[in-house]
């Protein structure tokens, strides 16, 4: 019984030390899938009760915050996923790889015409535009953008082909930049010249 | 490496992800393709200016509560690894829990975490996040037709919904889709307390085992109340229906809540 508790005093001690740490990361992730505060709260609790249920599977020396996040992506995608999914509303194949390149060119010529355009867009206007995002772009944008993950960890921790990563994050930031760009044509910080 | 080529390597290489050689040729590329070069370039700096804008715009103030609430989380937990009865749970016994975990443990692996939780996540979760999503938005419930709808569905099983029950007053009314069913789910509210009213029918709610631990009776009436987390629930069994109550104000004792007094 002594050596029992002694177990599970160690086993406590190494999650709190490995896994604890990351909840700040975990959190912001989960707020971004979610959209709303309880949700997001209520993921990462689940997330951190299974990880620390199957602590045991976890690889020491491994990479613990790819490993929770992974758990975390799995919760979000059986339970949170929002059970009637739309379509995919934006055929994002229309959009030219470079009309972003295009509008800024035309619209501002100078040295850096992406940065005139987005001194004027606020933090918040760059989350809203994320959470605009079809769930699977956004999904892979966040791991990538705010994460920081590599193409293979996100394969990992998503359950996707790399080739599904790169095409999703590849039009996420084609979708990410056109409500972004709308944004400042509404806001006429750019003059429209798509029409 | 021509314009096409060079481009098509574009986001690679700027996250990084491009191999050393594709690096170079790109490079080559650049040094003599000056439309190329710009292109790059917007990008780069446009990644590196929404990147930024999305790390500051996703700072987390502070997570305290939350961690609070994990530590409680893991706490109990650790209770109940010390308690030899639970013997049967896969995560005390190591060998078992490989051979059960080893093969897509994430998917499947609720089934064997010990019951409690389990039945926490599939009967419990779905009432708190319908509460949750109707405190969020009460406006959402004064639509006059959804809650017709809503109170006749209540009155096909026998019951009147009251306009007002312990001093708070009926919000509104709609149907919402719970555990696979449309349910009258009714919002009450003092302006400040926001307090959901469920009416499932009887044999379209299971009860979970761990609910009849925390039976009190009033008046001869017996509520089932789980208390947990961020949202209390409580239920009780009238004739053929059964009321659950969801609040997650904890300073209201949602026992003096009764919406099926006074209400059949």
């Amino acid at each position: 019984m002594a050596d029992q508790k002694a177990a599970v005093k160690d086993r406590r001690k190494s999650f709190d030390a490995e896994a604890l740490p990351h909840m700040d990361a975990l959190y912001r992730t989960a707020l971004r899938m979610t959209k709303n505060v309880n949700d997001a709260e209520d993921l990462v609790q689940e997330a951190y009760v299974k990880a620390y249920r199957f602590w045991d599977k976890f690889e020491p020396g491994s990479n613990a915050r790819a490993w929770l996040f992974k758990i975390m992506t799995n919760v979000f995608i059986n339970e949170y996923r929002s059970k009637s999914r739309s379509p995919m509303a934006v055929n994002v194949d229309e959009l030219d790889d470079n009309f972003l390149y295009g509008q800024l060119a035309t619209t501002s010529p100078g040295d850096d015409p992406e940065k005139q355009l987005f001194s004027k867009i606020f933090d918040e206007d760059v989350k809203r535009a994320i959470e605009n995002l079809p769930e699977d772009f956004r999904m892979v944008v966040v791991l990538s953008f705010i994460e920081g993950f590599s193409y293979q960890e996100i394969a990992e921790i998503a359950d996707l082909q790399l080739g599904t990563v790169k095409s999703r994050l590849h039009r996420g930031r084609k979708l990410l930049q056109k409500e972004l760009l709308d944004y400042a044509v509404k806001n006429g910080f750019v003059k429209d010249t798509a029409k | 490496m021509n314009c096409q080529e060079a481009l098509n390597l574009l986001y690679d290489v700027i996250d990084k992800e491009a191999s050393q050689i594709d690096i170079k040729e790109v490079q080559k590329h650049l040094d003599q393709c000056q439309d190329c070069l710009k292109k790059f370039q917007i990008e780069e700096s446009l990644q590196a200016i929404v990147k930024e804008r999305l790390k500051a715009a996703s700072d987390i103030p502070k997570i305290d509560q939350l961690k609070s609430k994990v530590l409680a989380q893991l706490e109990q937990i650790d209770a109940t690894l010390g308690r030899p009865e639970r013997k049967s749970m896969p995560f005390r016994v190591p060998g078992v829990a490989l051979a059960i975990a080893a093969s897509a443990i994430l998917l499947i692996g609720a089934a064997y975490w010990g019951k409690g939780l389990y039945d926490h996540y599939s009967e419990y979760i779905p009432l708190e996040r319908a509460h949750w999503s109707a405190a969020a938005n009460i406006d959402g419930f004064s639509d006059q037709n959804n809650t017709q709808l809503a109170a006749a569905e209540v009155q096909k099983q026998g019951f009147k919904i009251l306009d007002e029950i312990d001093g708070l007053a009926l919000v509104g009314g709609r149907m919402d889709e719970i555990k696979g069913i449309q349910v009258p789910h009714f919002l009450y509210s003092d302006g400040k307390l926001a307090i959901s009213l469920f009416v499932f029918p009887k044999e379209a709610l299971t009860i979970a085992d761990d609910l009849l631990e925390t039976r009190v009776v009033i008046d001869g009436q017996c509520y089932l109340d789980h208390n947990c987390r961020g949202c209390r629930l409580v239920y009780h069994t009238e004739r053929e229906s059964q009321f659950v109550t969801a609040t997650a104000d904890h300073s209201y004792d949602l026992l003096n809540f009764k919406p099926a007094v006074g209400a059949i």
